[in-house]
């Protein structure tokens, strides 16, 4: 089978992924990196249509290294790294007939309609991350969405999500995105963060992190009073309970009982690492404190899977600053792995790297503590009619009454059998987290492994594997 | 329901592409889910409930907004049916002039088959 060959592929072209292709492509490796958006960037950097013109697309300090970075891998062309853009990988295979098994892999695509396969003689995983999802009462009507989401469409889509925005949750991006919409003219009414005050400010607590990281404490203040000046309310120690709406968002219910009119929320309580096909492959992976499963890897980014390299979200979530430092080392392990460093020409740089991984590492951390939310808030804001699985339309009723009267039922796997939660179209990714919560709540479920993750990891149209 | 924003954007002009049996207005490049939002559809599907759902993650993950694009691919084509469908998802999927495109919601309220 003529299967195309490349020394290494690359699934993700965000921060980690574009930071790993750049150094691999000049040791004269042949590599490709995959994205399932129509434009490199990632997330972070989500690009407009090519066919429009923004003039000072995120023109915001934070973005400048990584549009630099953004620019390099625009300026190498198909030159030195092939970029497929626009294709889902569904399923990532050890090869057995090209070479002895334990080397070398198959990645399976879906692109524009096609489905196809592709051969790697190593991968690296930069996938990225996606929004927590945190199911509240009416989280499935039109116009809530992930606080992401309305990011996205304005930064990519130039499209404002709602006239009367309302951010709820715990997570400082609230601000960043709510900045974002309020240059546009958009109308932010309120911004609620779950934890209290003292709380938010506990990071001041630390001068040697507040030192290191100094820009982006002031740029975060900036912003805070930005939002003050143009009559955004900012709210700690609150949060959305409730969206209420008949067939779209026309106000949401706040814990002190107060109704604000709005049509759109953004929920924003952080993010998971995408690591299904991570998984799907075999790495090991753990959960994370943050919530999602991490990929466990050594200090080269290598899996538990031979060839098999992690970096960035997948690894936990830690930012895009962290990714780019984590793709280069990742890309420096990957030479090593394929004996292309032996004389350590990148010794010194990768050293430089960790020190400077290192030091983000203290700062994610530190914000982890304060933008973290505990288990027990969130399980409280899913009453029994909240849908827990959006696609299958699982309440958590039906979830709290097959785990009570089958004393048996312990498990993620055993739940998706009994309830359905977990087998539509998203497979899971919008339900896991809160049925590991509910299960938590009951003997015996600490040790769960969450859903197994199959191929395809994401769905693809039988008649298009009828083609391989 | 989304707004275009109009400050410092330069769009192509703009095209008219079917959705539900009706024209809109749409720009190329722009994705589907962006385009259905700015012509304020919001029932991308339904749920068993019968309530309308619209895209939530906006990055390919929740499959929300998936909608239903007429392709004319020959190769495709079944002979039992007079068009050919394929569900994409409306946030990765690109606005081309003349497309249609069909919500969830119309496929299984109309006689027209799904794939």
């Amino acid at each position: 089978m003529g299967l195309k060959r490349y020394d290494v592929v690359i699934v993700g072209a965000g921060a980690a992924g574009m930071s790993a292709g750049l150094l691999l492509s000049k040791s004269g490796l042949k590599v490709a990196v995959i994205d399932e958006q129509n434009r490199k960037g990632g997330q972070i950097l989500r690009q407009p249509p090519a066919t429009f013109y923004v003039k000072n697309w995120l023109a915001g300090r934070i973005y400048k290294p990584l549009k630099d970075l953004l620019a390099k891998a625009e300026a190498d062309g198909h030159n030195r790294i092939e970029w497929i853009t626009g294709a889902t990988v569904w399923g990532l295979f050890r090869d057995h007939e090209e070479l002895a098994p334990g080397n070398g892999f198959r990645l399976g695509i879906l692109q524009q309609g096609r489905a196809r396969l592709v051969y790697a003689d190593r991968v690296l995983l930069a996938c990225g991350c996606y929004e927590a999802p945190v199911a509240i009462p009416g989280w499935t009507l039109p116009g809530v969405m992930g606080a992401g989401a309305v990011q996205t469409l304005l930064k990519s889509q130039q499209v404002l999500a709602g006239e009367k925005i309302v951010l709820s949750g715990s997570h400082p991006l609230q601000l960043i995105v709510a900045e974002q919409l309020v240059d546009t003219g958009a109308h932010v009414k309120t911004i609620c963060f779950s934890q209290s005050w003292s709380r938010a400010l506990s990071v001041f607590r630390n001068p040697s992190v507040l030192l290191g990281n100094l820009y982006k404490f002031m740029d975060i203040n900036r912003i805070f009073v930005k939002l003050l000046l143009k009559g955004v309310k900012i709210r700690f120690s609150t949060a959305v309970t409730e969206a209420v709406g008949e067939n779209r968002i026309t106000a949401v219910k706040v814990d002190d009982g107060s109704l604000i009119d709005c049509d759109c929320l953004g929920l924003c309580y952080g993010f998971l690492p995408s690591s299904e096909l991570a998984r799907q492959a075999g790495a090991r992976a753990r959960w994370l404190s943050s919530g999602g499963w991490g990929i466990v890897v050594d200090d080269r980014f290598r899996s538990t899977e031979p060839g098999l390299f992690v970096a960035g979200e997948l690894t936990g979530i830690k930012g895009a600053e962290s990714a780019c430092v984590e793709g280069e080392l990742a890309a420096i392990g990957i030479l090593f792995d394929a004996k292309l460093n032996e004389v350590g020409d990148y010794r010194k740089y990768a050293e430089i790297l960790r020190r400077k991984h290192h030091k983000i590492r203290k700062f994610t951390a530190l914000l982890e503590r304060t933008a973290g939310v505990t288990d027990a808030f969130l399980l409280n804001l899913i009453t029994k009619e909240t849908l827990l699985c959006r696609c299958e339309d699982v309440s958590r009723g039906t979830v709290d009454s097959v785990l009570e009267q089958n004393s048996s039922i312990r498990s993620l796997n055993s739940i998706k059998l009994m309830a359905r939660t977990g087998m539509g179209r998203c497979q899971g990714r919008y339900c896991e987290i809160n049925l590991k919560r509910i299960l938590s709540l009951y003997a015996g479920a600490e040790k769960d492994s969450g859903f197994s993750v199959q191929t395809p990891v994401k769905p693809v149209p039988v008649k298009l594997l009828g083609d391989l | 329901m989304g707004f275009r924003k109009q400050e410092n954007v330069t769009r192509p002009t703009p095209v008219s592409v079917v959705v539900d049996e009706v024209e809109i207005s749409a720009y190329e490049g722009e994705s589907v889910a962006a385009a259905l939002l700015a012509a304020g559809i919001l029932d991308f599907r339904r749920d068993s409930n019968g309530k309308p759902r619209a895209p939530f993650c906006n990055m390919g993950s929740c499959f929300e907004c998936l909608v239903y694009i007429e392709t004319s691919d020959e190769e495709n084509k079944r002979p039992d049916k007079n068009m050919d469908l394929s569900w994409v998802r409306g946030c990765l999927t690109s606005i081309v002039r003349g497309m249609k495109i069909y919500t969830a919601t119309f496929i299984e309220g109309s006689d027209k088959n799904g794939p």
